[in-house]
């Protein structure tokens, strides 16, 4: 991993750790940031993942139409930035909508993302490659998420802090994965 | 390329090329060491760090990636090993910045390639062998761009390898593996790569990574899609380029001999190899990691002296010994400069074309400089 993407990485992984706290502290407090306009815990989280989904759909469409028009297979980026923005939309539209439902989409993520570690961790381990342990943990500790988060869905504190388990998880491998040593192939 | 062919094979090139088997040597030498002098072992001699002409795997691995590291890199792998065909390659295209990667793809018998010969002559073998080291590159690295991109030199897959099997081929999809660690496996067909990353400047899309070492296997012959190709189909026949990289390097070599005539492109010495063809042609199409052996043994056939193993820190305390104003003459202080020289030149012909992806630059030549402190304070300047 370069330099670059070592700060990302440690970036994102710091803000998956203040969404925690955020969640943490204000399950059940608004923020009135925009007058007249409550947000609470819930609706930050929506606004960031559905800010960041659109921001990387619209990254992944400019992308295509400047280099990778040109590229075979290029097509699957800009289908990749369609799906990205479309997704991003639609967090956005979540944010008034009752918090089971929030919550409920919130674990929905959890599932897709479980389940495209454990793919990819299976996949690494078809290949020999050394990352699958902590891909394979990463998605297995997602799907915990979800079960218990589907078990305790009514008592709604309860969920709070179980998904705020899952960002914590997520937040320290990011920043983890940052100092790891990546083996490249030496070209020469 | 490895160590075999740029250090064994470029001493059997310039054995039959008419040179003594010291300077045969010298020659071998300099080839190889393009793929060792990193700014990790210049910093040991205290040489100067932009006389780089390789980075490590650690140095990649750190490597940033934004514009002016993006522009160190491109100098380094677009000089040294992956030399452009055509800098003014016509590419229908919206924007320049697809245009100018697809520009700095590699291949072989280019005007580059004129350039960097012709810099070598009377320079001495260190610069002869730089040069040697950077046309034999051309037909390896062939396909494939010096700066890292997603949508040159990203890999679609299948791809199929042709394994000779009695007097013909079979095909048979290759499988890649991303453990850096791990061992190609000949026999099964399971090769190491670089593992996918979807952003155009990750340093896994740097020249050959993502077809891992198929191009450093002079015996491999493969069939793939190019991303940049337009869906056209190559054929990479390795022991048929590697026979006309020696070919070509005899020829190159013939022509910086003292009274050597000027180097041509598309022009080749096969005449002077058919002594040694059915060898060379053997050393080519044997299934190995490493054919250096092989190698070693023709040289000695053909040079009557059989060619020391190659170490990295054999000229070094010469070059650390040297007073200031004599590093210039050492072994490595020539190699130092016609590595500046090299990278000068085809940076600047790169920034001359109109791409910015190498970085501004300094002509070396036009400016006569001629001493390593004279070019890193111009540089600096």
């Amino acid at each position: 991993m370069s330099r670059m993407n070592k700060v990302r990485a440690c970036f994102f992984g710091i803000v998956e750790l203040i969404l925690c706290a955020v969640l943490l502290f204000t399950p059940d407090m608004g923020y009135e940031i925009i007058d007249g306009v409550f947000f609470d815990g819930y609706r930050i989280v929506i606004i960031v993942l559905s800010l960041t989904l659109i921001l990387a759909g619209i990254r992944s469409i400019i992308y295509y139409f400047v280099m990778a028009i040109h590229m075979v297979g290029g097509k699957t980026i800009l289908y990749t930035g369609t799906v990205l923005f479309d997704l991003g939309v639609f967090t956005a539209t979540m944010a008034n909508l009752p918090r089971i439902y929030i919550m409920l989409y919130l674990l929905l993520w959890y599932v897709i993302t479980g389940t495209v570690d454990i793919l990819g961790a299976l996949e690494s381990m078809r290949m020999g490659a050394s990352s699958w342990k902590l891909k394979l943990f990463q998605g297995l500790f997602n799907m915990v998420i979800v079960i218990l988060g589907i078990a305790f869905l009514r008592s709604q504190n309860t969920v709070i802090y179980i998904y705020a388990l899952g960002l914590v998880q997520s937040g320290l491998i990011r920043i983890i994965s940052a100092f790891r040593r990546t083996a490249i192939v030496y070209i020469a | 390329m490895q160590e075999d062919f740029h250090y064994y094979g470029t001493y059997c090139a310039a054995a039959i090329a008419g040179y003594s088997a010291e300077e045969s040597s010298d020659i071998a030498y300099s080839a190889q060491l393009v793929d060792l002098c990193s700014r990790a072992f210049l910093d040991r001699i205290k040489g100067p760090r932009a006389a780089a002409t390789t980075q490590l795997q650690l140095e990649l691995a750190d490597a940033v990636t934004d514009i002016l590291g993006l522009q160190d890199i491109t100098r380094i792998w677009a000089s040294f090993h992956f030399l452009p065909r055509n800098l003014y390659a016509d590419k229908k295209s919206w924007f320049k910045s697809y245009r100018n990667k697809f520009r700095l793809i590699c291949g072989p018998n280019s005007e580059l390639l004129i350039d960097t010969v012709e810099l070598a002559r009377g320079k001495g073998p260190q610069a002869i062998g730089l040069a040697m080291h950077v046309l034999a590159d051309t037909w390896a690295h062939m396909y494939f761009a010096g700066t890292p991109s997603l949508v040159i030199n990203n890999m679609t897959y299948p791809i199929f390898e042709m394994v000779r099997q009695g007097d013909g081929f079979i095909e048979r999809p290759i499988v890649f593996n991303h453990n850096a660690r791990g061992k190609d496996d000949l026999e099964k067909g399971r090769y190491i790569n670089t593992i996918y990353q979807g952003r155009e400047h990750s340093i896994m899309n740097l020249g050959h990574g993502r077809a891992g070492h198929l191009p450093d296997y002079s015996f491999m012959r493969y069939r793939y899609l190019p991303v940049w190709g337009d869906y056209e189909e190559i054929l990479k026949d390795n022991p048929s380029d590697y026979y006309r990289a020696f070919s070509q390097m005899v020829y190159a070599l013939k022509c910086l001999r003292p009274d050597g005539e000027g180097f041509k492109i598309n022009t080749y010495a096969d005449h002077d190899l058919s002594p040694w063809n059915e060898d060379i042609r053997g050393i080519l199409e044997k299934r190995q990691f490493n054919a250096s052996l092989d190698w070693k043994a023709l040289g000695k056939r053909i040079a009557g002296e059989e060619l020391r193993d190659f170490k990295l820190d054999r000229y070094e305390a010469e070059y650390v010994a040297s007073d200031m104003d004599k590093k210039d003459n050492s072994f490595l202080g020539r190699f130092i400069l016609a590595a500046l020289a090299q990278k000068s030149m085809v940076t600047n012909r790169i920034y001359r074309s109109g791409n910015l992806l190498a970085g501004y630059s300094i002509n070396v030549r036009e400016l006569s400089l001629k001493r390593i402190g004279q070019i890193i304070s111009a540089i600096r300047k």
